[in-house]
């Protein structure tokens, strides 16, 4: 301690500390005065801090602003925006608030840990110079840091020396930690590397780093775009996923962070916001909020969405799920007198969670409201107040009222299609025999992505196989990211990554896959389920050799609408015209020329059997069959078409007019015209989605054909007939999130039943 | 007095065949059939595009432009609607930015949670940070007078 009027000397190079004495006191009453001012004064020196030091006891900082007493950080007043990822003031700085950065994959520049320095295989082989300039950098940061410091004498030199000869052969991955961190992200310390007998120093910034930066200087447009394949979206360093900046994530309610809220499944996140009991003070600020905050998070539980997260990002939910959300939005709502309008919401959910979900749907309507609901489900039917049947089948067939009324009367109706479904007199049979295993299977081991808790999967070949499990138990992670990814990435050696697994067996047994999803088979008016299966090639060639076309000498081509020739020119084959309405929404109208036809007159006036192509395109594919029967290439299409029920949909449909079960089985039906080679695994998640039980029924038909003639099909379904169709079935679970991942059942569906804790088997029970 | 039900008469959209039918209101009605039977027809191009073409209707044309109109369906009355709300398959948004707790607006409210009751603490040491005033810290010292 100094005295003011002693002369100090500061060093103006160096950072001080400078603590000041204000005021010393006794303390005892009638002192707050002199205190105050005293507190007064110290703050306006210090900017706001102020130490109090008792003697012979204890020394407390205080803070005017919020501040750190101990390491002096200071942050900004807290507001909504400072929590938000989308705006600056919240977001980690790294990542601008999306979690993930595009990084430099660090498994990718050393692919293989367990391989000494000479021997690893840096950047996977694709860049030479790059992987030289790695191996040289390692040695030197084993090295240096093996080595110590400089000037130490000789002899203990020497003696580090071997063990920097050792380390040098020691695999990677049991390289002390510090030195892959120095290698991976750089080191202060210069660095001595050793190219062949020439020496240099020079900084080493870490391998990520130069990477980056030899991407964006590359020797050769090759190594760059080889070198951009090991980037890929990483979880961002610095706030670890959390989207938001360091200061915001320090901020607790209830011992926890914003980020630990959002982190956890729903369902625990209810139960830590139910067990926070609030001062009176932030009752009167915060009780509103966090009653809205438990009411919100209780509707999704309610939805059976429980296992979700608050943070995962909305791209990656299923649409069933994103409807499911809507719903709990609007139960909060509260509103009523509204009609609202759902298109199957029991699309992807176990059976045991379609019951939540009624619940919900009957809340809805207790609260004074109209639900509407397109719906094949048995038990939502059963559970309606009214049920209208459409149909009596699709496309031109359909369209008509076949029956009305409460469930019980849609049974008693004959001639309803779902009635009779639904009382039994129609029904999926369970197959009389199951097929064996032909010994072959894919086995896959250790499976460990996401909730799966280092599993081993057996998938026999030859057989329809189910794998099922309530929402969220890990279905897909198996099956969608470790499953098909292998084998996608054996068949067509592509550079997709599985998810974390050790291994899978018997990928030599398969020589394709193929995965058949509902999305549309293709997105513009231009293709249609001709062009899709391949059948628009025979059918134009059929035009091309009639007399006329001869005459006139059209070629094939002149059959195709997306191509000039043929096609009608003022719409360019759409056979609309777009007309732009600036403020109102595009109007579509016929095109005036060739009056939606899509071909000129002259295309047109080569007519089979009395049709143009464009009268052909417009025929649907039940009636175009004995018009054309005679061409067995058009025949076989067309009967694969007719087998899995779309009989009724045009040749020439636009395929923006089909829905997602339409063409699924148009691409069933495409694969089911090839040639089976016996080692092709077709992979389907959740097909009966959007399907009547008679839909369903065609459905299986397929698939057991795929499977009769040698194929293996996996299928993830949730549906009670497809599961007891299977030969073989893989029931994950028992809970879906952190509380599944496990394989509680497997083997024939009889097998199945016989477990307790399997839901899906004492579902089972009831339909076998 | 109420209307007991939403009366379609003549809907003919895309493959329905000049059809009648009356929903009950209030009520959990289920629309069923095969696919491509006209469920959907029924049930979102008429009834829901109806309702939904009538509330466009009744905006301002500057408001209109901001919205998605919906074509005329093809029926020839529907009666007893109220504002339709539809809550379809679709996706909810592509964006990185969009979570579960953003589009459920729980997040929105967790914002104002932790921006009036949180407790800030340092990043660095893990400390609670706290802010006093000058009475608050001489109050710690003297009794109150």
């Amino acid at each position: 301690m100094r005295q003011l009027d002693e002369e100090i000397k500061l060093d103006k190079r160096k950072n001080h500390t400078i603590e000041v004495v204000v005021d010393r006191l006794l303390m005892k009453d009638g002192i707050r005065e002199r205190l105050t001012e005293s507190v007064r004064t110290a703050l306006k020196l210090t900017d706001g801090a102020v130490l109090v030091s008792i003697i012979d006891g204890e020394e407390n900082l205080y803070s005017e602003r919020m501040a750190c007493a101990n390491c002096g950080i200071s942050i900004a007043q807290l507001e909504p925006r400072s929590f938000s990822f989308n705006s600056a003031y919240g977001a980690c700085k790294r990542c601008q608030g999306i979690g993930t950065v595009m990084e430099v994959d660090a498994s990718k520049i050393v692919p293989d840990g367990n391989l000494p320095a000479a021997k690893i295989d840096f950047l996977g082989g694709v860049d030479r110079a790059g992987a030289n300039f790695l191996r040289a950098a390692l040695l030197a940061v084993i090295e240096k840091f093996t080595t110590g410091d400089p000037v130490a004498p000789t002899k203990k030199k020497r003696a580090s020396r071997s063990s920097a000869n050792s380390l040098s052969d020691t695999n990677y991955n049991d390289l002390p930690a510090e030195i892959r961190d120095a290698f991976m992200n750089g080191t202060r310390r210069r660095l001595t590397f050793q190219y062949g007998e020439n020496k240099f120093e020079r900084e080493w910034r870490g391998a990520i780093r130069t990477i980056r930066e030899r991407i964006d200087e590359p020797p050769s447009e090759k190594v760059r775009a080889a070198l951009e394949e090991l980037v890929a979206p990483m979880p961002c360093p610095v706030c670890k996923g959390a989207r938001l900046a360091p200061e915001s994530l320090a901020v607790k309610v209830n011992g926890l962070g914003i980020a630990d809220y959002t982190e956890l499944p729903i369902a625990e996140s209810l139960e830590k916001f139910e067990a926070i009991r609030l001062s009176e003070r932030d009752e009167k600020i915060a009780g509103l909020v966090l009653k809205e905050i438990r009411d919100r998070l209780s509707f999704l539980n309610a939805v059976g969405l429980g296992y979700l997260t608050l943070g995962r990002a909305s791209s990656t939910l299923s649409g069933g799920e994103g409807q499911r959300i809507r719903l709990a939005t609007q139960i909060g709502s509260q509103l009523r007198g509204v009609l609202y309008v759902l298109d199957e919401p029991s699309i992807g959910l176990h059976p045991r969670d379609n019951r939540r979900l009624l619940e919900t749907l009957q809340r809805l309507r207790d609260l004074g409201n109209t639900v509407l609901v397109v719906e094949h489900d048995e038990e939502t039917i059963m559970h309606a107040d009214h049920v209208v049947d459409l149909g009596p089948l699709a496309g031109t067939n359909g369209g008509r009222i076949v029956a009305e009324g409460t469930p019980k009367q849609i049974e008693n109706t004959p001639g309803s299609l779902t009635g009779s479904y639904l009382n039994g007199k129609l029904k999926i049979e369970v197959p009389d025999v199951r097929r064996l295993p032909t010994g072959g299977s894919l086995k896959v081991k250790g499976a460990r992505a996401f909730n799966l808790k280092n599993i081993e999967a057996e998938f026999p070949l030859g057989l329809l196989t189910v794998v099922t499990g309530v929402s969220g138990s890990g279905k897909s992670t198996l099956v969608e990211e470790i499953l098909f990814p292998a084998l996608y990435r054996h068949v067509y050696n592509s550079n997709v990554e599985p998810l974390e697994h050790d291994s899978i067996e018997g990928l030599e047994l398969i020589d394709k896959v193929i995965e058949i999803d509902q999305s549309p088979i293709g997105r513009t008016p231009r293709s249609n389920p001709a062009t899709y299966t391949g059948l628009f090639s025979p059918i134009r060639d059929l035009y091309a050799m009639l007399p006329e076309s001869r005459t006139r000498g059209y070629k094939a081509g002149r059959f195709s609408f997306n191509v000039k020739g043929g096609r009608c020119e003022a719409c360019e084959g759409d056979g609309m015209k777009r007309i732009e309405m600036n403020f109102l929404p595009d109007v579509y109208v016929t095109c005036d020329v060739c009056r939606g036809k899509r071909y000129n007159r002259e295309t047109l006036m080569v007519k089979y059997k009395g049709l143009s192509i464009s009268d052909l395109l417009d025929t649907t594919i039940e009636d175009a069959l004995p018009l054309l029967e005679n061409i067995p290439a058009i025949r076989q299409k067309l009967e694969t078409l007719i087998d899995v029920g779309l009989g009724y949909i045009k040749i020439g449909q636009s395929s923006t007019t089909l829905s997602g079960g339409e063409a699924q089985r148009i691409k069933l039906a495409k694969e089911l015209s090839k040639r089976a080679t016996g080692k092709t695994v077709y992979i389907l998640d959740e097909p009966t989605t959007g399907l009547h039980f008679a839909d369903v029924h065609k459905l299986l038909d397929v698939l057991q054909k795929l499977v009769d003639t040698g194929n293996t099909v996996i299928v993830i379904e949730h549906n009670l007939d497809v599961i007891k169709s299977a030969d073989y079935v893989i029931d994950l679970g028992p809970e879906g999130g952190s509380g599944g991942g496990r394989i509680v059942a497997s083997g024939r569906p009889e097998e199945i039943v016989r477990v307790r804790k399997s839901y899906t088997g004492q579902a089972l029970k009831s339909v076998l | 007095m109420s209307i007991k039900q939403i009366s379609v008469r003549g809907a003919r959209q895309h493959n329905l065949r000049n059809i009648d039918v009356d929903i009950p209101r209030d009520k959990f009605v289920v629309i069923t059939g095969l696919s491509g039977s006209g469920k959907s027809s029924l049930a979102f191009d008429t009834i829901y595009a109806e309702g939904q073409r009538r509330y466009v209707e009744s905006l301002s044309a500057y408001a209109r432009q901001f919205l998605d109109q919906l074509e005329k369906p093809d029926v020839d009355s529907v009666e007893g609607l109220s504002p339709a709300i539809s809550i379809e398959q679709k996706t909810v948004s592509r964006s990185p930015r969009s979570t579960v707790g953003t589009v459920t607006e729980i997040y929105d409210f967790l914002r104002l949670l932790f921006s009036s009751i949180g407790q800030p603490h340092c990043f660095e040491c893990g400390a609670p940070i706290t802010r006093q005033s000058v009475e608050q810290i001489v109050g710690g010292y003297t009794r109150p007078s």
